[in-house]
């Protein structure tokens, strides 16, 4: 297989994993909310650790939904001068910025990781499962540094298409 | 040095976030603190509440896009409001504010609403340019009405009540549908013919629509009487959505769900990443007590509040014209709030402010993004769609004036 299918491939595949996580997150966010409508309303009790889940699955559906972004080319961006619609720009800058931004998101990785390893050592043992649920921090970035890194390959190997 | 570094890429391109990471990194290396001190303040993103509505919402917003809602509110709006003197163009209005309010005004207004508006208006014989101006600029007038994206991002960032901006925003979303409505039917009315009020085809466009307009109807009183929280609001009209177009009117198949999704949380991860970011990065600037050195330079050169007033309203047009309004919110927002509590504005009313600014940015090049998704949907040039949105820019200007200095009609519904 050669490295721009291989590329492709694994973009693709990450993107349906991103994709099913957000799906998943949105489908158990809507699941506990009504829960939670259901259960004050009627039955004046909610579910135990129902309300700090659902906060949790915000960060579920953004952070696959920021790494689906890099694989749509989607994310915000200023380019007051519409840069962007040019592709002799694009071409001259994929590589670059695209490494850049992999750099930088391999920095905020290994951010997110030190701040989990903290989490989980100072989490009580009853509230344990809330770190595991944290872990889409460093697991996140991590896929965003993947992603920009894979779109930098796809640019050296296929220029014009970059552009 | 380092700050013109990261202002200069941010400006030829490179996405936002990564820009807020770096200068971030680099604020955390300079200062000697840990940089997983920024995580701290992203993982504050699952402690806000309020936040839980926003992906809800957008999905809301996504699935009534993709859906039929669009052509069942424009048949509607214009069997009720069809007949008056330029009664189209009050439907374009109307059916472009209550669906930007779902959609986030992301755009889709102009996507979604442009293909049945434009040549609805054309056919009406309104003059080309005042048609495209019109629904250039409709795309972003419902910004202030529950639930728009914008206002609940203010009010988690400025940690505002998010029922009183909404309750606020009510009162300036009117006075705006009739300055629009007043300015079409001096302007652009002229040669256009009257219709009569068929009660038959009312009826029956209130019966294919009745289901989308309980939306609106359920977010203002659901928020208005207190029975829900925002989040369990936001939730409720997901699933609302969701079972409308997909079990009543069968407008989304499951392929087409998957890709409703996919839509909401690349908006949703676009946006929440630069909150999260930024979260961190203006806890470092009130560290280096930026807001404060800000606040003393602002007092020495500005005496009074309308003075600040008329400041903040020149750099929010400027920062409209260069940024998009979610980055500009999370950005400005932290900067200001402090300022605006110094010179005795109500942080309810400076949110009006600052979104009715940003409003107006989506028609201001270079970053106006109306111009661009206009151009496009309406294969015309930019620079045309520009000149057509001018006198509703000014329409626009003077609104925002009246809001600026006219707090009662923000503050209203705050006793």
């Amino acid at each position: 297989m050669s490295v721009l299918r291989a590329c492709r491939w694994l973009e693709q595949a990450l993107t349906r994993v991103e994709l099913g996580a957000a799906l998943l997150a949105f489908a158990g966010m809507l699941a506990l909310s009504v829960a939670d409508i259901v259960g004050r309303n009627l039955f004046h009790a909610t579910l135990p650790g129902g309300d700090l889940v659902l906060r949790q699955l915000v960060l579920w559906v953004a952070l696959p939904g920021a790494a689906l972004a890099v694989a749509a080319q989607r994310h915000l961006h200023l380019d007051p001068a519409n840069l962007a619609a040019r592709p002799a720009w694009q071409k001259l800058t994929a590589i670059p910025f695209n490494l850049a931004a992999a750099f930088v998101c391999a920095l905020l990785t290994q951010a997110a990781w030190v701040y989990w390893q903290d989490e989980w050592q100072y989490q009580s043992a009853e509230a344990v499962w809330l770190a595991w649920l944290g872990l889409i921090l460093p697991i996140a970035f991590g896929l965003l540094a993947l992603h920009f890194l894979l779109r930098a390959v796809l640019a050296m190997q296929e220029p014009d298409k970059a552009a | 040095m380092t700050t013109l570094l990261f202002i200069v890429l941010a400006l030829v391109g490179l996405p936002l976030f990564i820009v807020l990471g770096a200068a971030a990194l680099t604020a955390t290396h300079e200062a000697q603190l840990d940089p997983a001190l920024l995580m701290v303040e992203f993982a504050r993103l699952a402690a806000s509440p309020n936040l839980v509505a926003i992906p809800l919402f957008v999905l809301a917003g996504a699935v009534l896009g993709q859906g039929g809602a669009p052509k069942r509110l424009v048949r509607f709006f214009n069997a009720l409001l069809g007949w008056m003197p330029a009664g189209i163009a009050w439907v374009a209005v109307l059916t472009c504010m209550v669906f930007t309010a779902f959609s986030g005004a992301s755009g889709v207004t102009i996507l979604a609403l442009g293909g049945l508006l434009y040549p609805m208006l054309k056919h009406e014989d309104y003059p080309d340019k005042f048609a495209l101006g019109l629904i250039t600029s409709g795309g972003s007038m419902g910004l202030l009405l529950p639930p728009s994206l914008a206002v609940l991002l203010y009010g988690v960032v400025a940690q505002v009540n998010i029922g009183d901006l909404f309750v606020a925003g009510l009162l300036p979303t009117a006075l705006l549908f009739v300055m629009v409505g007043a300015y079409a039917l001096l302007r652009g009315a002229r040669g256009a013919p009257r219709h009569h009020f068929r009660l038959r085809e009312l009826t029956l466009a209130a019966r294919a629509s009745w289901t989308d307009l309980l939306l609106p109807v359920g977010v203002i009183g659901g928020l208005a009487g207190g029975f829900l929280t925002v989040a369990e609001l936001a939730a409720c009209t997901a699933l609302y959505a969701l079972l409308l177009e997909t079990l009543i009117h069968r407008e989304i198949n499951l392929k087409q769900l998957v890709w409703v999704v996919h839509e909401a949380a690349v908006l949703v991860g676009s946006l929440f990443i630069i909150l999260g970011l930024s979260l961190g990065l203006t806890n470092l600037l009130i560290d280096a007590q930026v807001p404060m050195r800000l606040l003393d330079w602002v007092q020495a050169k500005v005496t009074s509040p309308l003075e600040f007033l008329m400041w903040m309203n020149l750099a929010l047009l400027a920062v409209g014209c260069m940024m998009d309004i979610f980055s500009a919110i999370v950005i400005v927002t932290p900067l200001l709030l402090p300022l605006a509590t110094h010179f005795g504005i109500h942080p309810v009313h400076l949110g009006i402010v600052i979104l009715a600014n940003l409003e107006i940015g989506y028609l201001t090049p270079p970053v106006g993004i109306n111009l661009f998704l206009a151009s496009q949907r309406f294969k015309k040039p930019v620079f045309a769609v520009f000149r057509a949105t001018l006198p509703f820019l000014v329409v626009l200007l003077v609104w925002l004036l009246l809001l600026t200095y006219w707090p009662g009609v923000s503050l209203w519904g705050l006793g």
